[in-house]
C-alpha cells in the first residue's frame, strides 16, 4: 500500500461519510432532538455520531443497515447524554467545539416545536422505556416496526407486542382523561 | 376500561406492511369504536407536527472536526480517528514519506520545523510500535481520593497506586483501578464500581466514566491528542530527544471557570500543569510520564508511571468487575429524572434545600428521586442512620467552578452523631428533564 492508495482510500471513505450525512443527519437530528429537548444537544449528539461512524468506516468496517446502525448509535449517544448520577464526573476533557444553528425557524415555530417534545414525552415517560423507545421509533420517527426489529436488534414479534403494551397504557390514559372530564 | 385484554393487533394498525384490507378486518374486530377513537388520539398526540432538519452547518462541522482531529503532520490530513491498526500501517507509511519531503522542504523556519520533524517521527514510530503491541499493563501512581472519580486529583494527598490493563486485540478491552474505585471496559459496555457507595452503573462503551486519563488507553494517540490540545487551549509543547528516548512536554494552563477556586487542582486538565511523555527512542515504545501540578508557584508531582509492561497475557476476567457482597448493577439509563416530579428541583438552590430537608425529616422518596444511586447503595441502611435526621445549619449560594457541567452548593450540616460537616454540594441538571439532581459532595 502507498501513500496515493491511502489517499484514494481516505477520499473514498470521506465521499461515503459526506453521502451519509446526506441522506441521514435530518432523520438522525430529528430522533436525538425529541429524546432531548435541545436543538443543539441533538446536533453535538448527531455530530460525535458522525465522527465515530468516520472512525468505524476507517477501521475497515463494513456497515450492512446504515439506518440500523446510525440510529443505534444516536439512541445510545442519547441515553449517555441524559444519564444522571456520574459523581464529581466533569464535561469531556475535550469539549465538543461551539456548532453554528443556522435555520430559519421563527419564534413560534420554536415554541411550537418546545410544546410538541414536552407533549410527547410527558406521555412516554409514563410508560416503561422498553415500550417507549418502540412508539417513538414508531410515531416520533415514521419507522417500519422491522427497522425498529433492526435497531434494538429484537425479535420483530418483540417489537410489535413492546408497541401494542405501551399504546395499551396511553389508551388507557386518555380514557381516563376522558371520563375525568365527562365526571366535571 | 383499562383494556386489561392486550390486543397485538394495535400494532397491526400502525403496520404499513400489513395491506388495507387486512387494516379493515382488524377494525371489524373492535368491539368499541371508542377504543379506535382512543388509538388515534394516543398516535395523533405522539407524533410531531413537523420534521426537525439538521441545520445547514451539520455537515460542515462534522467534516471539520474530523480534519482538526486527524491533523497529525504538518499540513497533511491523514483521518486518524479510531484507526485500526491496518489504517495506522497506512498512516505510518505516508508520515515517513512526509518526514523526508519535510527535510527537503524547511517551509516554517528552522525551529518550528525541527519541532514538526521530531513530532512526526515521534508519530511514526510509536504507530509502528503499538502496532506490534496485543496488550499493555500500566502500573501508576496519582496524588488522588482513594474510593472516589479516578480522574481527582489531590495535591496534599498520598500517591495512590493505580494499575491499568488495556488488550489491543482481538477486541480492544480495558480496566483502570484504584482502591475502592474501578472501570472497566469489556467491549461492549463500560462499567463503573464504586466500593464505598457500593454502586456498580453500566453505560455504553463512551460513557465517560474515565475522563482525562482516557488518554494512557491509547499511546499510539498520545502525541495526536495533546498537540491537538496544545493547537485548541494556546498550550506550549516541545520534543527532545536523548541518546534513548524522545521525550514529549506540554505545558498547559488549567482550563474552566475560577471565579471561585473550588476546583482549581481538582482534576489535570483544572491545573496549571507539565506534563512529560517519554518514549523509547528505538522502539517508540511509550515508556513514562510524569504530570506536575504549579501550585503556590512551585511544581508538585502528581502523577508518575512507574512501569509498562507490554504483551503480558491478560485474563479475560481482569475486564470483568465483581461485585461485593449485596452490591447489584444499574444502567444509567434507569436513573434519569422522571419530569413533573414534584420532588425534583428548577434551580440549583432548590435542590439542595429538597435534598437537606429530605434528609432531615428521613423523607426517603425525595432522596432517591434527588439522588438516583443513593437507593442502590450497598449500605442503604448505614446511610440512613448517618443522613437521616441530620441537622441543616446553613445553605450558602450555588457558584460554577472549573470544568464542573454543574453548581456546587455550599453546605453546612450537622449530623446525629454531633460531627458537623462544611462542604460543597454538586449538583447538575444536564439531562432530559433540566432538572436539578445531586451529583456528590455529601
Amino acid at each position: 500500500m502507498n501513500s496515493s492508495d491511502y489517499k484514494t482510500d481516505s477520499a473514498k471513505i470521506t465521499r461515503q461519510l459526506e453521502n451519509l450525512i446526506d441522506s441521514h443527519q435530518d432523520k438522525l437530528v430529528h430522533h436525538a432532538y425529541f429524546r432531548l429537548g435541545s436543538r443543539k444537544d441533538a446536533e453535538d449528539v448527531v455530530q460525535d455520531v458522525f465522527v465515530k461512524i468516520f472512525g468505524e468506516l476507517n477501521k475497515g468496517k463494513e456497515i450492512a443497515d446504515f439506518s440500523a446502525f446510525s440510529f443505534r448509535m444516536v439512541a445510545n449517544a442519547c441515553t449517555d447524554r441524559q444519564r444522571a448520577g456520574n459523581r464529581f464526573s466533569r464535561v469531556p476533557f475535550e469539549t465538543a467545539q461551539n456548532m453554528s444553528t443556522q435555520t430559519s425557524e421563527s419564534r413560534e415555530e420554536e415554541l411550537i416545536r418546545e410544546e410538541e417534545f414536552r407533549r410527547i414525552n410527558f406521555l412516554l415517560r409514563s410508560i416503561p422505556e422498553e415500550q417507549a423507545e418502540i412508539l417513538r421509533f414508531r410515531f416520533v420517527d415514521g419507522l417500519q416496526f422491522q427497522q425498529i426489529a433492526d435497531i434494538l436488534e429484537i425479535p420483530l414479534t418483540t417489537a410489535k407486542s413492546r408497541f401494542s403494551y405501551g399504546l395499551q397504557k396511553i389508551k388507557t390514559q386518555f380514557f381516563n382523561q376522558k371520563e375525568a372530564s365527562h365526571a366535571v | 376500561m383499562q383494556f386489561n385484554n392486550i390486543k397485538h393487533t394495535d400494532a397491526d394498525l400502525f403496520d404499513d406492511t400489513i395491506s388495507s384490507a387486512d387494516k379493515k378486518k382488524i377494525i371489524e374486530n373492535y368491539n368499541d369504536a371508542s377504543e379506535l377513537d382512543l388509538i388515534n388520539m394516543a398516535a395523533s398526540a405522539l407524533m410531531p407536527s413537523k420534521e426537525i432538519k439538521a441545520s445547514n452547518s451539520l455537515k460542515d462541522n462534522v467534516m471539520k472536526q474530523i480534519n482538526e482531529t486527524s491533523q497529525t503532520t504538518l499540513g497533511t490530513k491523514t483521518g486518524i480517528i479510531s484507526l485500526s491498526r491496518s489504517t495506522w500501517k497506512k498512516i505510518a507509511s505516508i508520515a515517513a514519506v512526509l518526514l523526508i519531503t519535510l527535510a527537503i522542504i524547511p517551509i516554517f523556519g528552522p525551529r518550528i520545523f525541527n519541532t514538526n520533524a521530531k513530532a512526526l517521527t515521534l508519530l511514526n514510530t510509536s504507530i509502528e510500535a503499538i502496532l506490534q503491541v496485543k496488550t499493555m499493563i500500566v502500573h501508576f501512581q496519582v496524588r488522588s481520593v482513594p474510593g472516589d472519580n479516578l480522574d481527582l486529583i489531590d495535591t496534599r494527598g498520598d500517591f495512590i497506586d493505580y494499575t491499568l490493563w488495556k488488550q489491543f486485540t482481538p477486541t480492544e478491552k480495558w480496566r483502570i483501578e484504584k482502591p475502592g474505585m474501578t472501570v472497566s471496559m469489556d467491549g461492549q459496555k463500560q462499567y463503573r464500581f464504586m466500593e464505598k457507595t457500593g454502586v456498580g452503573l453500566i453505560g455504553s462503551p463512551e460513557a465517560g466514566f474515565v475522563e482525562w486519563m482516557k488518554i494512557l488507553l491509547e499511546p499510539e494517540k498520545i502525541l495526536q491528542t495533546e498537540k491537538a490540545f496544545a493547537e485548541k487551549h494556546k498550550a506550549k509543547y516541545s520534543i527532545e530527544e536523548t541518546n534513548t528516548e524522545t521525550i514529549l512536554t506540554i505545558k498547559a494552563n488549567a482550563l474552566g471557570d475560577f471565579k471561585n477556586a473550588f476546583s482549581l487542582n481538582k482534576s489535570i486538565p483544572e491545573s496549571d500543569n507539565r506534563r512529560v511523555y517519554s518514549f523509547d527512542k528505538q522502539s517508540g515504545r511509550f515508556k513514562s510520564l510524569e504530570v506536575y501540578m504549579l501550585e503556590n508557584n512551585s511544581e508538585v508531582l502528581i502523577l508518575k508511571i512507574n512501569s509498562i509492561s507490554y504483551d503480558e497475557t491478560i485474563a479475560d476476567e481482569t475486564f470483568s468487575i465483581s461485585l461485593t457482597e449485596n452490591t447489584k448493577w444499574v444502567e444509567l439509563k434507569e436513573l434519569v429524572p422522571e419530569k413533573g416530579d414534584a420532588a425534583l428541583a428548577s434551580t440549583p438552590e432548590e435542590a439542595a434545600n429538597k435534598w437537606w430537608k429530605a434528609l432531615s425529616e428521613k423523607d426517603w422518596t425525595t432522596v432517591y428521586k434527588l439522588e438516583p444511586t443513593f437507593e442502590h447503595s450497598s449500605n442503604l441502611e448505614e446511610m440512613k442512620t448517618v443522613y437521616g435526621g441530620l441537622q441543616i445549619i446553613s445553605i450558602g449560594k450555588p457558584f460554577r467552578s472549573g470544568l464542573f457541567v454543574g453548581q456546587y452548593v455550599p453546605y453546612i450540616v450537622k449530623f446525629k452523631s454531633g460531627e458537623v460537616q462544611k462542604h460543597n454540594l454538586a449538583v447538575r441538571n444536564d439531562n432530559l428533564q433540566k432538572t436539578w439532581v445531586i451529583d456528590g459532595g455529601y
